[in-house]
């Protein structure tokens, strides 16, 4: 008797009986099917989102496979999941998923998973905060480990007077060379060379504003950052709510050594014009940027369209070029192109597309775009984008991976997902950032802004932020002219 | 241990009177300030939800106080559940003070406390989780000094820092400092180590503060939001200082003396009672939760009954006059404090208490940016950044604007709930119903939606009204609100363009407030008798201005003599009141 109980025993927990094949794929959450992932990424943790009672997930590549019984949350162990796909790399695993639901078993159709070879930076960086624009209360910088779940603040305003914070930024990917910018009235731009946190000040006489958008050079001797009056205005339209636009903008460079400032002297072109979204080259020896021609604002708003331009830029004698060279033309494409970052080979220009303005994120029409700089062609990475605003985005030092902020599951939450550029420059299907819990989307009140990958983790924490908040008055800058 | 039938009986009836008189306090004196508490939280089951309590110290304190507050959500659960809770308390300070060596008068003692803890109960960042701190912390207490192995108190007593920091936060102060009052006079023997222990105590805050991200102040004080909340703890230590230092006159108290404290104490705690009590306040979460209730009519019998002068009674005042039509005709009866008691003010100088009620007027208005707008802004500037208010009004704005992605974003945080996931899925059966008549109004709500777009600032309400208005001629809130704005911000001009664009009907009744206005508009500016004619006016109404006019000029701006005849007219808001 108690043979035949142990056999009944086994044969309940055996897996799925009667087995009902369904042709659709499982509808589970995060979209997970088809996408093309790196061989360190945590595991993908994903619910089937009609609740089954059991579900059964079976992982089959060339050498590997694992078998997963679960509730209706599927959440791998770690170490296995590594074994998986180490093993797996450059192959395709193939994810069969089977339900009860309703008492009666459901096998989906198989997707697949395509392990890319080359492996993605193992440190991410974000913003969280509610959605919205300029209002804030409890915000953090956090870091997140790619590779497991693990995740530190680097950053948190409740210790620094509830100031506003910027996202933190690297260069190249350097864990050691980045900032941000940290606002309140004992804040200013954070900057992080090779551990040493430094306090600026970035306002001098006669500016805008302080810096706002930029980047550093990869020697870490120069920022280049915008100055702007930033504009918040709200659509009386619902589906489009807010706006931002800058009423005025220009564009400075920093030289961090000798404290110095100087407005960047762009050759002289027709009216007024409002230039944005500095950045660097790959090689630091070109500077892209957005410009458009002043308008009155805001009832020309719909025709703010920014084009993309690029300046020749000489380190050594902290000198631009003179002559500009337009990558995106406003008229002749339709679109306003926001947040330029080249790839750290050289070879790629991402940026976003937007109908009009330069705040893509709550443009829902917002999309990324891939510009090959080696052969001018442009890519609208259709595989990539989705209804809801694509932005924010940033590259994997290898050059093979980007991460950007997706509004694509409701409009209002950004996440950050990953998209795999391939040999042959094809962007592949992104995923999102996996979570220990593959709920946690649904129950977070905070967007994920400006992920940014680095090759290792930040020397500073939270601690380290409140000590130089509170160090006293941040170092000033004093104006120059270009040479 | 020799128990007397007397001080059981003392007890009981203490007991028994607290439990009553608390609960009817709280039922019937501040019933709204307990509904308010769950609308400030949003507490899910949720796995993640649970271990983001242990972000900060006082983990068990906060969960308990939390999984408690959601109960508040119901009607008369608030009251027991915190009559519940002050009477733990007493039981707690009752036998503390007994462990103490306090005797006979014990059980009046252990009052004090309570009512020093039923002061705050009411108050906008008090949390359940304070009690709880209390409780944990007095139970430690009970537990470490019935420890009769003083090596082994010792240990419980350095263990319980970090330990007892961890679950309570604060309560770990109120911990050691009674360990530290029963080592150092009662036991005795461990003092040394009783001072060790509290030094640690008072060190260890500061130097795990960079762990739960807390500044030194939140650090020593954490889950309590203000000091003054933990003012029960520190009653109570002064009682168990008296109670130590008078132990050996236990047994002394004649019947006399104890009449003495009766009386004293009871008159103390009505006196508790009295101060806890804010009827302003009060009234204006009254309007507030029953405006979220859904009960518009109790709202307009409240706002008829209580007048209150604030901004915030004004705006669901108007708000309730305007679901009734009224808006036009009765605005000048209710305190007006300009554009403020149409439109709560969002901006860096406004409150988070008036910020969170903000999104109710937008949404009825149809006006479903700053409706959003607004109720994130109220939750994240709510204590605890997250409130199932603001998430059923995101929830509400979305299925309006038939966006089911963001509905289900806040939907399915709400079948996370115990409360509201049955309201959960009712919206989603409204949102998904092939058959929209059968949720008029959900129907409304998109009738009145914006098909018009524009940029406009947050605070510039015309055109936010008018957008509305030119989508849909036939939304007369907005109709109304449009008119009032002009009229409590005084644009005159405004007022008759938009008078004349939106509400100008041949022989139609024109409302009071809007008639008075026009006939001030129409005097200043010298109007002819055939533009004059061409307004439907009452001749009671146009009677009065000729004599209003007239006992204005003759008082020569004297507000007295005008109001005894005037007063709730347009033209004395006109003419006296200061709008910034």
């Amino acid at each position: 008797m108690l043979l035949l109980l142990l056999l009944c025993g086994l044969l309940a927990c055996g897996g799925p009986q009667e087995v009902e094949v369904c042709e659709q794929f499982p509808p589970i959450y995060p979209d997970y099917t088809e996408v093309t992932i790196p061989s360190n990424i945590a595991p993908l943790n994903f619910l089937l989102r009609n609740k089954p009672s059991q579900v059964e997930v079976s992982i089959k590549g060339k050498t590997t496979g694992l078998l997963l019984r679960s509730d209706y949350k599927v959440q791998f162990q770690g170490r296995r999941w590594r074994k998986v796909l180490e093993a797996e790399k450059g192959g395709t695993l193939q994810v069969l998923v089977k339900a009860k639901v309703d008492g009666r078993w459901i096998q989906y159709a198989p997707f697949s998973w395509h392990i890319a070879e080359e492996r993605i930076d193992p440190y991410l960086s974000y913003r969280l905060i509610e959605p919205g624009y300029e209002v804030w209360n409890a915000l953090q910088l956090r870091e997140r480990h790619l590779e497991s779940f693990a995740e530190r603040v680097i950053a948190d305003n409740n210790l620094t007077d509830r100031s506003c914070m910027n996202c933190h930024t690297y260069t190249k990917n350097d864990p050691s060379l980045s900032f941000f910018h940290l606002r309140g009235k004992d804040g200013g731009t954070i900057l992080n060379r090779n551990g040493e946190l430094r306090k600026l000040d970035t306002r001098v006489a006669g500016m805008l504003s302080s810096a706002v958008y930029g980047e550093l050079h990869p020697s870490g001797r120069y920022g280049i950052f915008s100055s702007n009056v930033i504009i918040p205005e709200f659509h009386t339209l619902a589906e489009k709510r807010l706006e931002v636009y800058d009423n005025a903008s220009e564009i400075y460079l920093y030289d961090f050594d000798a404290r110095t400032v100087q407005t960047v002297a762009f050759p002289v072109s027709e009216g007024e014009k409002l230039r944005t979204f500095p950045v660097f080259s790959a090689d630091g020896r070109s500077v892209y940027y957005c410009e458009a021609p002043y308008l009155p604002l805001p009832d020309s708003i719909q025709y703010l369209k920014y084009d993309l331009h690029r300046i020749a830029f000489d380190p050594d004698r902290r000198a631009f070029g003179t002559a500009v060279d337009t990558l995106y033309s406003a008229n002749a494409m339709g679109g306003s192109v926001c947040h330029p970052k080249a790839s750290p080979d050289g070879n790629f220009l991402l940026y976003t597309v937007a109908d009009y303005g330069t705040f893509p994120i709550w443009h829902q029409e917002t999309d990324l775009q891939l510009f090959d700089l080696r052969t001018g062609e442009r890519d609208s990475l259709d595989r990539v984008n989705a209804p809801g605003s694509d932005t924010y985005h940033s590259w994997s030092s290898g050059s093979r991976w980007f991460v950007f902020a997706s509004k694509r599951d409701d409009g209002i939450y950004g996440k950050p997902y990953f998209a795999y550029v391939d040999r042959q420059g094809r962007a592949h299907k992104p995923f999102v950032l996996p979570q220990r819990d593959p709920a946690h989307y649904d129950y977070t009140l905070k967007s994920y802004n400006i992920p940014e990958l680095s090759t290792g983790p930040l020397s500073f924490d939270a601690g380290d932020i409140e000590r130089i908040y509170r160090a006293g008055e941040a170092e000033t800058f004093t104006r120059v002219e270009e040479p | 241990m020799k128990i007397d039938a007397k001080d059981i009986v003392v007890s009981l009836l203490i007991a028994i009177l607290l439990v009553m008189g608390s609960f009817l306090f709280f039922q019937f004196a501040q019933p709204y300030a307990l509904f308010f508490k769950e609308q400030t939280q949003l507490f899910l089951f949720t796995s993640e939800y649970f271990l983001s309590y242990l972000d900060k110290p006082g983990t068990l304190a906060c969960l308990v106080g939390d999984f408690l507050t959601q109960f508040l959500y119901l009607r008369g659960a608030g009251a027991l559940v915190v009559s519940l809770f002050l009477l733990l308390e007493w039981i707690m300070a009752f036998a503390v003070l007994k462990r103490l060596g306090c005797g006979t008068l014990a059980p009046l003692w252990a009052l004090l406390p309570v009512f020093a803890e039923g002061l705050f109960l009411a108050q906008l960042y008090y949390t359940l989780a304070i009690p709880v701190t209390w409780l944990l912390a007095m139970g430690s207490f009970l537990c470490y000094s019935a420890i009769r192995r003083r090596w082994l108190a010792l240990l419980a007593g350095i263990v319980s820092v970090p330990f007892l920091y961890s679950l309570t936060g604060a309560g770990m102060f109120l911990f050691v400092l009674l360990l530290f009052l029963y080592e150092i006079y009662r036991r005795r023997g461990l003092a040394g180590a009783a001072l060790l222990i509290l030094v640690f105590a008072a060190a260890y805050p500061y130097l795990i503060r960079s762990l739960y991200l807390l500044t030194a102040t939140q650090a020593y004080l954490y889950p309590l939001a203000q000091g003054r909340y933990g003012l029960s703890a520190v009653v109570l230590l002064l009682l168990a200082v008296i109670a130590v230092a008078l132990s050996s006159q236990r047994d002394k108290v004649t019947a006399r003396t104890f009449s003495f404290h009766v009386l004293w104490i009871l008159i103390l705690g009505i006196a508790s009672f009295v101060f806890a009590v804010d009827k302003e306040r009060e009234t204006n979460l009254a309007l507030a939760s029953e405006a979220y209730f859904g009960n518009w009519e109790r709202v307009y019998d409240l706002a008829e009954k209580e007048k209150q002068p604030n901004a915030l009674a004004t705006y669901y005042a108007n708000i309730s006059l305007s679901r009734r039509g009224e808006l036009g005709d009765r605005l000048m009866e209710f305190y007006q404090p300009g554009g403020a008691g149409l439109f709560l003010p969002v901006n860096p100088e406004a409150n988070w208490f008036t910020i969170f009620f903000s999104s109710d007027v937008h949404y009825y208005l149809g006006d479903m940016n700053m409706a959003q707008h607004s109720a994130m802004l109220g939750m994240i500037f709510s204590p605890r950044h997250r409130s199932s208010r603001m998430v059923k009004r995101l929830a509400e704005i979305h299925l309006a604007l038939g966006d089911s992605a963001a509905a289900e974003k806040y939907l399915r945080l709400l079948d996370a709930t115990l409360y509201h996931k049955k309201w959960a899925a009712r919206m989603r059966d409204a949102l998904y119903s092939e058959q929209p008549g059968d949720y008029p109004w959900l129907t409304q709500q998109k009738e009145r939606l914006t098909t018009t777009d524009r940029l406009r600032r947050a605070a510039d309400y015309p055109a936010a009204l008018e957008a509305l208005l030119e989508s849909n001629p036939e939304n007369l809130p907005a109709r109304d609100y449009l008119l009032s704005y002009h009229l409590l911000t005084k644009n005159m001009p405004a007022f008759k363009a938009a008078f004349d664009r939106y509400a100008k009907t041949k022989g139609a009744y024109i409302p009071r407030a809007y008639s008075e206005a026009l006939l001030i508009y129409l005097a200043a500016t010298n109007a002819s008798e055939k533009e004059f004619k061409t307004y439907t006016f009452d001749e009671a109404v146009v009677k009065a201005f000729a004599e209003y006019t007239a006992l204005y000029e003759e008082m020569k701006g004297r507000l007295e003599p005008v109001r005894e005849r005037f007063e709730g007219t347009y033209w004395m808001y006109y003419h006296f009141a200061e709008v910034n």
